[in-house]
């Protein structure tokens, strides 16, 4: 018997041989040293790549693809689910995005957003988190990340995922505020930050940070200038709940909450923007 | 819970039954993803848009296949799309580069480096081919539901994908590229 193809020696390892082939092959390869040393390899290869230790999923994962679950079952539109952003929008919009230079910002942008599917890709949508916050901040919240494709991150990480941006994520906040998750962002191809903040009464407070540039969607919600301490910026409110953006030249600072202080307020915004300076208040 | 009673209550929307799924099969899934792409962010991101359309297209599902090898099957379907773009992006075939950062953390991550960074210069469908087979341990006609093709197929795509690995771990360069000896003469 001359020596086996290695298709079959490959089929006889991964036992999609009959019992028949089976003893052949093994009676040749007993006294074959060539094709006796081509099975080892072949066996070498199975074992090497069978032999990576088990990586579990990351905590999280299971938590978004549930958020995103519910989100598209609470929205009207049967295409919500396609609008999810994904690494495919990702870089589709990057790809669109370097034929804009060549059409011109503006004409790109209005092309980009009447597109729908994708136009929320470069675009901050708080009015997915402004409009549903009266049922419940909480769930407008995870239902913002899981818009923005949030991914639950280590606080320490934060810097390191947005680069760009300068901001603090402190593990306590003036007003007794402890940081419960922090979270990377995208919107289109920049990155963002976001944390949640708790407190012993059950009160929740948000901190988002974008790069200024990205155009933000406040829905019918009106976005009005204030003065926070010693900043200038603009606050929506709905009901009870008061989203006040500080922005300087590299950073949109967001803080959602019901802090009616405005003293507590604005330590809040020193602790999440301390490098921002009274001067870098401008509108959006 | 038993398979029948989890497809069950996935088609109803039950939570319960959805989360069992997820448990039952996600591990392997992020797995393959992990090594398909290399990229933990991008794995993450490719796992979630597979369960979202697995839950959503659950009535699709016609029970000829095994559960995990449909799940499979789209979460490989995602990764080879992602794969095509970023190759079409970076103006290549689109072998993956970047380590991964978690395995090199004793000599015996030494041996598995290896097989990872020799299984990223292969072609995405070749490298598909070697973990469906071992690491994930589908058979041939699992694979083949998989990547819908022929049983054959399989046989002689997957004989082809272990040869151009053996080369790549004895060479350390794609069969695809000049060997570097001859950059270096160049």
């Amino acid at each position: 018997m001359s020596c086996i193809e290695l298709e079959k020696l490959g089929r006889y390892l991964d036992a999609e041989l009959s019992e028949k082939e089976r003893t052949e092959i093994e009676s040749h390869v007993r006294q074959c040293p060539h094709c006796t040393s081509e099975l080892a390899a072949l066996t070498s290869i199975h074992d090497q790549i069978a032999a990576v230790k088990t990586v579990n999923p990351p905590p999280g994962l299971w938590e978004s693809i549930e958020t995103s679950l519910d989100s598209a079952a609470s929205s009207t539109d049967p295409e919500h689910l396609r609008r999810i952003p994904g690494p495919s929008n990702f870089r589709k919009f990057r790809a669109a995005a370097s034929i804009a230079a060549a059409i011109g910002l503006v004409g790109f942008a209005a092309f980009w957003i009447t597109r729908g599917a994708t136009a929320q890709a470069a675009t901050v949508d708080f009015a997915i988190l402004l409009d549903s916050i009266s049922k419940g901040a909480v769930e407008a919240f995870d239902r913002f990340i899981t818009h923005h494709n949030g991914r639950p991150i280590d606080p320490a990480d934060a810097r390191r995922s947005a680069p760009d941006l300068d901001f603090e994520i402190p593990a306590e906040l003036p007003g007794e505020w402890r940081r419960a998750r922090t979270y990377r962002l995208k919107f289109g191809g920049s990155q963002g930050i976001a944390a949640s903040y708790t407190r012993g009464d059950g009160e929740f407070l948000a901190t988002i940070f974008h790069p200024p540039v990205k155009q933000e969607n406040f829905g019918t919600h009106i976005d009005y200038p204030c003065v926070v301490g010693k900043h200038r910026g603009h606050s929506v409110q709905v009901g009870e709940w008061r989203m006040v953006h500080l922005t300087d030249p590299s950073t949109c600072h967001c803080v959602l909450s019901r802090i009616t202080d405005d003293d507590q307020l604005a330590g809040v915004m020193s602790a999440i923007a301390p490098r921002s300076k009274p001067s870098d208040g401008h509108g959006h | 819970m038993t398979e029948a009673e989890i497809l069950d209550g996935c088609r109803r929307g039950d939570r319960q039954a959805r989360h069992e799924l997820y448990v039952q099969t996600s591990t392997r899934v992020y797995r393959l993803l992990l090594r398909m792409t290399r990229e933990p962010e991008t794995a993450l991101d490719l796992a979630q848009a597979t369960y979202l359309k697995v839950f959503t297209r659950i009535s699709q599902f016609d029970g000829r296949a095994a559960i995990a090898t449909w799940i499979h099957r789209i979460a490989v379907t995602e990764a080879l799309q992602y794969l095509r773009r970023k190759g079409r992006d970076a103006g290549t075939s689109g072998p993956a580069t970047e380590a991964v950062d978690s395995v090199s953390d004793n000599q015996a991550a030494d041996v598995r480096m290896d097989i990872e960074d020799a299984l990223a210069l292969l072609e995405p469908l070749d490298r598909t081919m070697l973990l469906l087979r071992y690491d994930v341990g589908h058979d041939y006609r699992a694979i083949a539901e998989t990547l819908d093709c022929a049983e054959g197929t399989v046989a002689s795509r997957l004989n082809r994908a272990r040869e151009r690995l053996r080369f790549v771990l004895k060479n350390s360069y794609s069969p695809e590229e000049d060997a570097p000896s001859k950059h270096q003469i160049l």
